[in-house]
């Protein structure tokens, strides 16, 4: 087995692994966000019709923060599906990782078939989810976005816009800062996710259009037409 | 294995699973095919002398050729060759 290209699938299992449990994690974040604002919408529905303090609420905070709950559910419901497949072949690379070290030198066919299969199961486990990868870039895009906005809509204590222009004034709260600031490496993070995905996708699809040249080969060694 | 895959990579997974005498479920089960399709992958493999069909007592078996070593050495070598070449994933 060269060891280098069991080194590269490796590391690429690995790569992938990370983007997919950071990937579940900013899901989970964004529906967390959007869990909080819609609270707090409620609770100031709930107090202007109940009492006669003068509450505002917005419709189209609660309408973008139902959105996004919505989005992140989906999206953790998505990301779940590449994670396991990752996961699974993960763990039977790790169990080659241990025989491989375990093993003499004369098992070298066995363990060359066995890197093999994880990578057909790697290339079927893309095939299955070409899909939703290729959603998940957008997913993650629009997830940024939606952070961001639920962040600086939670941030917001007042907000005005006519055709002159705008103008706002941010909640007194000291900790309001640092949240911004853990707000925007989450939103930046979530960007970073998408590009992960993009590149990702860009190389597996490259590898499936290999596979598929290279169909003739194995054509003409079965001595068959599929035709 | 399950999930989307080739002819060429069912005909593989057969192929190397069946090195030892296998009986039919236990390729089928294996290579996660039903027995329509399983009977149409083995029937190719045998018309083509890449797997044979042995008696065992009262049950089938059946073990791969040796012409089948060359079909799974060229497969290995084309698979693994995918990660030979640029690009690569990495964080």
């Amino acid at each position: 087995m060269e060891e280098s290209t069991f080194r590269r699938f490796q590391r690429e299992v690995r790569h992938f692994f990370a983007v997919s449990v950071m990937n579940i994690a900013f899901a989970a974040l964004l529906m967390a966000f959007g869990l909080m604002v819609v609270v707090q919408e409620v609770v100031s529905i709930w107090e202007t019709f109940t009492t006669e303090m003068a509450v505002t609420f917005s419709p189209v905070v609660l309408i973008v923060a139902v959105s996004a709950m919505i989005i992140g559910l989906g999206w953790i419901i998505t990301s779940a599906r590449v994670f396991e497949g990752i996961e699974s072949i993960k763990n039977d690379l790790g169990q080659l990782t241990k025989k491989n070290r375990s093993q003499i030198e004369s098992d070298n066919d066995e363990r060359d078939e066995e890197l093999t299969r994880l990578i057909v199961r790697m290339l079927s486990h893309y095939r299955d989810n070409h899909g939703t990868i290729h959603r998940m870039i957008y997913v993650c895009m629009l997830g940024s976005c939606s952070i961001f906005v639920l962040g600086t809509i939670a941030s917001l204590e007042y907000f005005s816009a006519s055709l002159n222009g705008f103008s706002f004034t941010i909640g007194p709260n000291p900790l309001l800062l640092p949240s911004m600031v853990i707000m925007v490496a989450f939103a930046i993070a979530s960007l970073i996710s998408s590009i992960y995905f993009y590149q990702f996708s860009r190389v597996w699809d490259e590898r499936l259009k290999e596979i598929e040249q290279s169909e003739d080969l194995l054509e003409k060694t079965l001595e068959m037409s599929l035709g | 294995m399950s999930g989307r895959r080739t002819a060429y990579e069912i005909y593989w997974e057969i192929l190397v699973f069946c090195r030892k005498p296998q009986s039919f479920t236990g390729i089928i089960n294996r290579c996660d095919l039903n027995s329509k399709t399983g009977q149409e992958y083995l029937g190719f493999l045998m018309e083509k002398e890449y797997l044979m069909e042995t008696i065992e007592g009262d049950k089938k078996r059946y073990s791969s050729t040796g012409k089948a070593g060359e079909y799974i050495t060229l497969f290995n070598s084309l698979y693994q060759k995918l990660f030979d070449t640029a690009p690569t994933f990495k964080l």
